[in-house]
């Protein structure tokens, strides 16, 4: 299943806004809190994507997430093939001062 | 709460939640670290090195487009096609940093002169560097896919933000992790009262350069990054204007930060400052043409 996230800012002041009232109402009891961060431009700018679906996918915080327009989407279920794409041949990433490439 | 204070707030919690995300094992430690060394490279990749506007973001995009290896050979000699319309700037660009280095390393004052000089031909010779990429331009779009191109015109987007963000006027004097002055620091260990006196002397010489209007300078970025999505494409019609020349406002600020500064370095932070600056005029970031 797919995930909508509507923008980068809406998304992350939405993770905000879930972090602050989680601040606010303690000592509540521990709730299941799910924070959604996008790729952000420093990670896009430096890392291969991978293609899927006709997509460019990026690895980032444990999630495969895609662009679909303006949006950000990820995958809830890691597709097969990314899977076994992140699992054979790792993530390719450039390193401008270090003056090599690398995967991770 | 103002909004840009919550913004700041809500990221700072995702930094944060993302930082303790990646703590559960040493693997990810290890990513984490990898994370922010390629993040901090980058920054400064971007305040030392301006060599040609958008061709530069366009170049450096590819780098990271993806892996299709059956492609690989012809995109590496577009890439290397565009470095060789940088040349000129890249020939400029070395100059200027090993001006400072120069300067650094002899004891004595910048040569001002010389470095304004240098910076004024970059401004001339940075204007002719899209023109020269144009066919290029367009023989990589008709080589890429759909896909391919949302990646590049995302990137050339990205590198904006990142070189929008390192070399803005009003980071003159911060202290901020990221920051020049933080990195300087870190690089030739600062005492607390010189970085006192570097922070106050840079605020007060950034105050006073002509602000840097990062929206018309970036409408070049942004209307080649349009364009380029469209299944027709052709570079001369998003050519840039004077305006779009932000490759001698980089230089003007590094010039400006290297002089502030320099007054206040004790000798062997000057060496070590002059080793540094000539490692990045060194650096070669795209490949050859083939």
């Amino acid at each position: 299943m797919n995930r909508t996230l509507k923008t980068m800012s809406k998304g992350v002041l939405l993770s905000g806004a879930i972090m602050l009232g989680a601040l606010s109402s303690a000592p509540a009891q521990a709730q299941q809190v799910e924070i959604s961060l996008f790729p952000p431009v420093w990670f896009r700018a430096t890392t291969a994507p991978v293609y899927y679906e006709g997509h460019a996918a990026y690895w980032y915080g444990n999630r495969w997430y895609y662009r679909d327009g303006r949006d950000w989407r990820y995958y809830n279920d890691e597709p097969v093939h990314l899977r076994d794409y992140r699992s054979n041949r790792g993530h390719f990433r450039q390193h401008y001062e270090g003056g090599h490439r690398g995967r991770w | 709460m103002r909004l840009p204070n919550l913004v700041g707030l809500a990221l700072m919690t995702g930094v944060v939640l993302s930082s303790c995300a990646h703590v559960s094992g040493s693997g990810a430690v290890s990513e984490e670290a990898a994370n922010e060394q390629a993040a901090s490279e980058l920054r400064e990749h971007h305040r030392h090195h301006h060599r040609g506007s958008v061709t530069q973001f366009i170049a450096m995009s590819l780098d990271t487009i993806g892996e299709d290896d059956a492609q690989r050979p012809q995109i590496e000699k577009l890439q290397g096609a565009l470095s060789e319309c940088m040349a000129p700037t890249r020939e400029i660009e070395t100059k200027l940093v090993l001006a400072y280095a120069d300067g650094l390393a002899a004891e004595g004052s910048l040569p001002t002169a010389k470095i304004d000089t240098t910076i004024e031909e970059l401004n001339a010779t940075s204007g002719a560097v899209y023109e020269c990429s144009v066919e290029t331009l367009n023989k990589l779009h008709a080589l890429l896919t759909p896909a391919e191109r949302e990646v590049v015109a995302d990137k050339v987007q990205a590198h904006w933000e990142i070189w929008r963000e390192v070399n803005e006027d009003k980071e003159g004097g911060t202290r901020a992790a990221g920051g020049l002055l933080a990195d300087l620091a870190d690089e030739l260990k600062l005492t607390t009262g010189q970085l006192d006196q570097m922070s106050a002397a840079l605020n007060k010489a950034f105050a006073s350069i002509k602000r840097f209007d990062a929206k018309q300078a970036g409408a070049h970025v942004l209307a080649f990054a349009a364009a380029f999505v469209f299944e027709k494409f052709d570079a001369r019609a998003v050519m840039p204007d004077v305006n779009s020349r932000f490759a001698a406002h980089g230089a003007q600020r590094m010039a400006l930060f290297y002089e502030t500064v320099t007054p206040f370095l004790q000798p062997q932070q000057r060496a070590t400052l002059a080793v540094l600056l000539r490692e990045h005029a060194n650096h070669t970031t795209t490949v050859s043409a083939k």
